[in-house]
């Protein structure tokens, strides 16, 4: 069996590892710490904010809730940080360590968050909506305020997702103004948590609807669920939610900018029309890439997947073994049948750990087109057997 | 060397048993040890007269001593555990009989008796039916239902890892501790079990008194009845080779027993 996706403490980890001013203490063996460690491979090491509890056999006997106490005490003399954020594993989880009474006689001076994370116990989703979920603990009662500009959250993209800051930015850039974001996660401070109560909108990209709808339920914040907004049909639809918030004078031009520069590999779209591609992902950006390649570069999608659903990764690799693909979307795992089948691999999905991303090149909206389809047409060159492929 | 397990349920006199069997052992001259597999670490502490220190308490330092020697020369070790309400006491029981099995302390011994906690609640209390650490168990037990519930339940563990090594229920010991004393539902329990009773434990005030002063009856008052009954438990468990892959009851069978 392969399986398909990370476990609940990887979920966690991915909502919170990318809210800075915070610290994130994984109680957990010391294989946690290091293959969480390695999604920030490419970052520099000042962005990397956790540490671990280091739970060892001692730990295992005896109760592991005298290394929490010791752990927290530590993250503060050394930090100071606004937030911890203490993810428990599989072993904490076993042998029933009460992480939250530890917290309570250490009493540090911040908010300090609990999140149960076995691994036995779920996947990477359940894993981020019950971490998102706790969120709503630092979150402020909003007071009556006048805003200049709306307001809204995005929830669901992760700490380790491909492209996660050049993505916001472009984002930004789309609202141009007119709507601010006040909080994303995870790429944001924990004063940006605690002020995402004053948002208008939160928009769920697949993951962090629980979330969504205790913040609906607590300060009356509408959300609505949205598929990753890949190409220009994304940024659309994109506009359209947030079209009652505000306006967006540029997106004809930026719209029309993406297609500009496309013309000049004109050649190469039209062999691209047509062609077969499967896609594997988390459930957002699967859906926002399927929308993108059927809508706006007529690729038929002839297998689909989306990673949390499925049981058995060789499931899927045996349909698309069947259906004879031309191209596959997904992350760096899908490597070997990409290699097995001799087709191309588009990395969009998490994780990616075979690709350095450190240059401006979202993959998002309109701006983001000519990035993505640059990338798909030069993987498909760089297959070695396939060279010229997109002439035949 | 005989390597055995005393099993039962909790508070129904396996550590009584377990040390009065190595005092009357080691008293007919047989070296003797006794290994405590219990988080709360008081098997040995009659044949002490103190509780020792614990091998769980010494893990990670090699060279500390974890073997103690009590009563008749008897060679004491309890693995110990957590706290109660902490940690995982099946672990330590692994950790705890990994590191005795490292040190090798019993190569020179005649008779070990491992003396396990309550029921097989998890991976770590059926270690003693595993990987060789013991063939034969003993199951305490009175003629109570629960008493009888928790002796049947211990039955599947050893049947599960009889298949796989030599581990065997070797007999059954009635202990006579209970208000409802019925003998004969005992007999009837090892029997369709395929085992038999192979001694009685009946009510002594001279067992209790000895436990108070941190002694075995046997070693507190010899001449009594209650020693005498000890040393001819352990002349038959020295001798005794008939062993079993227990069948155990199924529930209905168990209550139907019990309204004999």
């Amino acid at each position: 069996m392969k399986t398909c996706e990370s476990c609940k403490l990887f979920g966690a980890y991915e909502a919170l590892a990318g809210i800075k001013n915070s610290v994130l203490l994984l109680h957990s063996v010391t294989g946690c710490n290091f293959g969480t460690l390695t999604m920030g491979i490419s970052k520099h090491m000042d962005q990397i904010s956790q540490c671990c509890t280091v739970i060892n056999e001692n730990d295992v006997i005896l109760g592991g809730e005298t290394s929490v106490e010791a752990a927290l005490q530590s993250v503060w003399d050394l930090y100071h940080p606004e937030a911890v954020f203490v993810v428990s594993g599989c072993i904490s989880s076993m042998v029933g360590d009460d992480v939250g009474s530890a917290v309570l006689r250490v009493a540090l001076p911040c908010p300090v968050i609990c999140i149960d994370a076995p691994g036995f116990a779920g996947g990477m989703k359940d894993g981020y909506e019950v971490a998102c979920r706790e969120l709503i603990a630092l979150m402020e009662n909003p007071l009556p305020l006048k805003k200049e500009i709306p307001e809204v959250n995005i929830l669901g993209l992760g700490a380790g997702d491909v492209r996660l800051r050049e993505d916001l930015k472009a984002i930004q850039k789309l609202l141009d103004g007119s709507v601010s974001v006040s909080m994303c996660i995870s790429a944001c401070s924990v004063e940006e948590i605690k002020r995402a109560s004053y948002a208008d909108l939160n928009l769920v990209f697949g993951r962090g609807i629980t979330l969504a709808k205790k913040m609906k339920e607590n300060f009356g914040i509408p959300y609505v669920e949205l598929a990753y907004p890949y190409g220009i049909t994304g940024e659309k639809n994109l506009e359209d939610v947030l079209e009652v918030l505000g306006k967006f004078p540029g997106k004809a031009d930026r719209q029309q900018q993406a297609i500009e520069q496309l013309k000049t590999i004109y050649a190469y779209l039209q062999a691209l029309y047509g062609s077969s591609a499967a896609i594997i992902g988390e459930r957002a950006r699967a859906n926002g890439m399927k929308r993108f390649l059927e809508e706006e570069l007529g690729i038929d999608v002839v297998c689909f997947g989306v990673r949390e659903e499925l049981t058995d990764l060789e499931d899927f690799y045996e349909s698309i073994r069947k259906q004879e693909v031309a191209m596959l979307f997904g992350s760096s795992f899908e490597l070997q049948i990409a290699r097995e089948l001799e087709i191309p691999l588009i990395r969009f999905d998490y994780p990616v750990f075979d690709r350095v991303s450190i240059t401006y090149r979202p993959y998002v909206c309109a701006e983001g087109v000519p990035y993505l389809i640059e990338d798909i047409l030069n993987e498909i060159m760089a297959e070695k057997r396939k060279e010229g492929a997109l002439y035949q | 060397m005989k390597r055995l397990c005393i099993y039962g349920k909790g508070g129904i006199g396996k550590s009584t048993v377990a040390a009065n069997l190595a005092a009357a052992f080691a008293d007919s001259g047989k070296r003797t040890a006794v290994v405590g597999c219990d988080p709360k670490a008081d098997s040995t502490r009659n044949l002490m007269g103190r509780k020792i220190p614990t091998v769980i308490s010494r893990l990670g330092d090699e060279n500390s001593e974890i073997a103690f020697h009590g009563y008749g020369g008897i060679t004491c070790v309890e693995a110990g555990g957590p706290e109660p309400g902490t940690g995982c006491a099946g672990r330590g029981i692994i950790a705890a009989l990994d590191k005795i099995r490292k040190k090798d302390l019993f190569l020179q011994h005649d008779v070990v008796i491992y003396d396990v906690l309550g029921d097989v609640v998890c991976g770590g209390f059926s270690m003693p039916l595993r990987e060789n650490v013991a063939e034969e168990v003993y199951l305490v037990t009175t003629s109570e239902f629960m008493s009888l519930y928790a002796a049947n339940n211990i039955c599947r563990g050893i049947r599960k890892y009889a298949s796989m090594g030599s581990v065997r229920l070797a007999g059954i010991i009635y202990n006579e501790r209970s208000s409802l004393s019925r003998p004969e539902i005992v007999e009837q329990f090892a029997k369709k079990l395929g085992s038999q009773v192979i001694g009685r434990i009946p009510l002594s005030t001279e067992i209790s008194l000895a436990e108070a002063e941190k002694k075995t009856v046997v070693e507190c008052y010899p001449e009594s009845v209650a020693a005498d009954n000890f040393r001819k438990l352990a002349e038959k468990i020295w001798v005794h080779e008939r062993k079993c892959i227990p069948t155990p009851l199924a529930e209905e069978k168990l209550e139907e027993l019990c309204r004999m």
